[in-house]
C-alpha cells in the first residue's frame, strides 16, 4: 500500500486540498495508522502555532501609533515650512518681474526713439555705427567689404494682440530687414 | 474589516487633511499590522518599524482607496512587502529569544511546560523557513486568508501558493519531529 506523500498530507491538513483529491486521501486515511500519525503532526503543529503566536501587546499598538503620528506631524511641519519658503520664493519673483519690465522697457524705448528719430527723416542713409545701435550684427560683412550699409526704407510696427510688438525695418538691400522685438531681442533676416 | 461605513468617513475626512481621523483608521487595523508584522518578523523592534512604514504609505495612499473592500488586502500586501524589505535589508538571523519574548510564550497556569516547549519549536521552525514560505504559513495558517486571497497579496499564482504552504508545513513538521527525537534519545 503507498502512503500519501507528506507534501500532500499537509495540503490536506490545511484543507488546501481540491474536493476529489480529498476524498481520495480520507479514503487512505482510514485504513493506515502511519499516515493519521503524520496528518495529527501536522495539525498538531497547527494548532500550536495558533495559539503560540498571539495578539500584539497593549503599550507595543501605543507605541506604533504614537511613532506614526509623530512623524505624521514632523511632515506636516516639514510641509508648512516648505511652503513659506515657496510663498517667499513666488513673492520674490514677482517683485522681480514687477521692476524688470520697467526697466527693460526703458531699454528698449530708446532704440525705439533712434529708429523715430531716422524716420523724421526718411530715407536718410544711416550712418555705419547707427546700425550696430539697432542691430548689432547687421552690415558687418559690408564693412569688411567696405561697401556702404543700407538706408532705411520704411518703418513700420507689427504688434498682435496681447503679443509683442516688432518694430519692422526695411532697408534698401531687399536681403537686409531688421525685426526688432520691442523686449530687446532682434532679429535679422 | 471594521465597519465599511464608519471606515468610508474616516478615509473621507484623513483624506481631507483630519489627522484624527487618521489616528481613527491606525486604531482600527494597528493590531491587524503590528500581529503580521511580528509573526514575519519575529522581532519586536523591527515589526513596530513595519507597522510604522505601513501607515505612512497608507496615509500617502488614502485619495486611492474608492472601495472599502480593497482596503484589507493593501494594508496586508504593503505589510509583507515592508516586512520583506526590511528583511532584506537587514540580512540578520532571526533570534529566537527575542521572538519568544514578543510572544510571552510562557503557558497558563492550566497549559503544561510541553505545551511550552512545542511552541518554542514551532516558532523556531517558522523562523527557518524562506521569507516566502513564513508569508504563505503566516497569512493561510494564522491569518486565515483563503488560497485565493494569499496569491493575491503575495502576487503569485494560487498553485505556485499551494506548493509552498505545503513546503512550509512540512519542513515546520520536520524540524520540530527531529527536535522532539533528539531531546528524548
Amino acid at each position: 500500500m503507498s502512503h500519501v506523500s507528506e507534501e500532500r498530507l499537509a495540503l490536506y491538513a490545511g484543507s488546501d486540498m481540491a474536493r476529489d483529491e480529498a476524498g481520495a486521501v480520507e479514503e487512505h486515511l482510514r485504513s493506515c495508522t502511519g499516515c493519521r500519525a503524520s496528518l495529527a503532526e501536522f495539525q498538531n503543529d497547527r494548532a500550536v502555532l495558533l495559539s503560540g503566536l498571539g495578539e500584539p501587546k497593549a503599550h507595543e499598538l501605543v507605541d506604533v501609533r504614537r511613532r506614526v503620528l509623530l512623524q505624521l506631524e514632523e511632515q506636516r511641519r516639514g510641509t508648512g515650512n516648505w511652503m513659506w519658503a515657496t510663498a517667499v520664493a513666488v513673492a520674490a519673483i514677482l517683485v522681480a518681474l514687477l521692476l524688470f519690465p520697467w526697466q527693460q522697457s526703458r531699454r528698449v524705448i530708446q532704440p525705439d526713439l533712434a529708429a523715430t528719430y531716422h524716420l523724421q527723416a526718411p530715407y536718410r542713409q544711416i550712418t555705419r555705427p547707427s546700425i550696430p545701435n539697432l542691430a548689432p550684427n547687421v552690415g558687418s560683412k559690408r564693412d569688411n567689404r567696405n561697401e556702404p550699409a543700407p538706408s532705411l526704407r520704411t518703418v513700420s510696427l507689427l504688434s498682435e494682440r496681447d503679443g509683442p510688438q516688432i518694430l519692422k525695418m526695411t532697408t534698401s538691400d531687399p536681403e537686409v530687414v531688421i525685426l526688432w522685438q520691442l523686449n530687446g531681442r532682434t532679429q535679422r533676416q | 474589516m471594521p465597519e465599511t461605513n464608519l471606515l468610508r468617513e474616516f478615509i473621507k475626512e484623513a483624506t481631507a487633511g483630519d489627522l484624527q481621523a487618521f489616528e481613527r483608521i491606525v486604531v482600527l487595523h494597528q493590531s491587524l499590522v503590528l500581529r503580521v508584522a511580528q509573526r514575519l518578523l519575529l522581532n519586536g523592534e523591527d515589526a513596530k518599524d513595519a507597522a510604522q512604514e505601513v501607515f505612512i504609505r497608507l496615509h500617502r495612499s488614502l485619495g486611492r482607496f474608492q472601495q472599502e473592500k480593497d482596503f484589507g488586502p493593501w494594508l496586508y500586501r504593503m505589510t509583507v512587502n515592508i516586512c520583506h524589505d526590511i528583511r532584506r535589508r537587514r540580512k540578520q538571523e532571526i533570534s529566537l529569544d527575542g521572538a519568544m519574548e514578543m510572544f510571552d510564550l510562557s503557558p497558563s497556569a492550566e497549559e503544561t511546560a510541553v505545551l511550552r516547549e512545542q511552541r518554542e519549536l514551532v516558532l523556531a521552525a517558522l523562523g527557518e523557513l524562506t521569507d516566502r514560505e513564513r508569508e504563505v504559513i503566516v497569512l493561510r495558517d494564522l491569518e486565515g486568508l483563503s488560497t485565493a486571497e494569499v496569491a493575491e497579496i503575495t502576487g503569485s499564482l494560487e498553485t505556485t501558493v499551494r506548493s509552498q504552504i505545503s513546503t512550509g508545513r512540512v519542513k515546520i513538521r520536520n524540524h520540530v519531529a527531529a527536535r522532539l527525537r533528539r531531546r528524548s534519545l
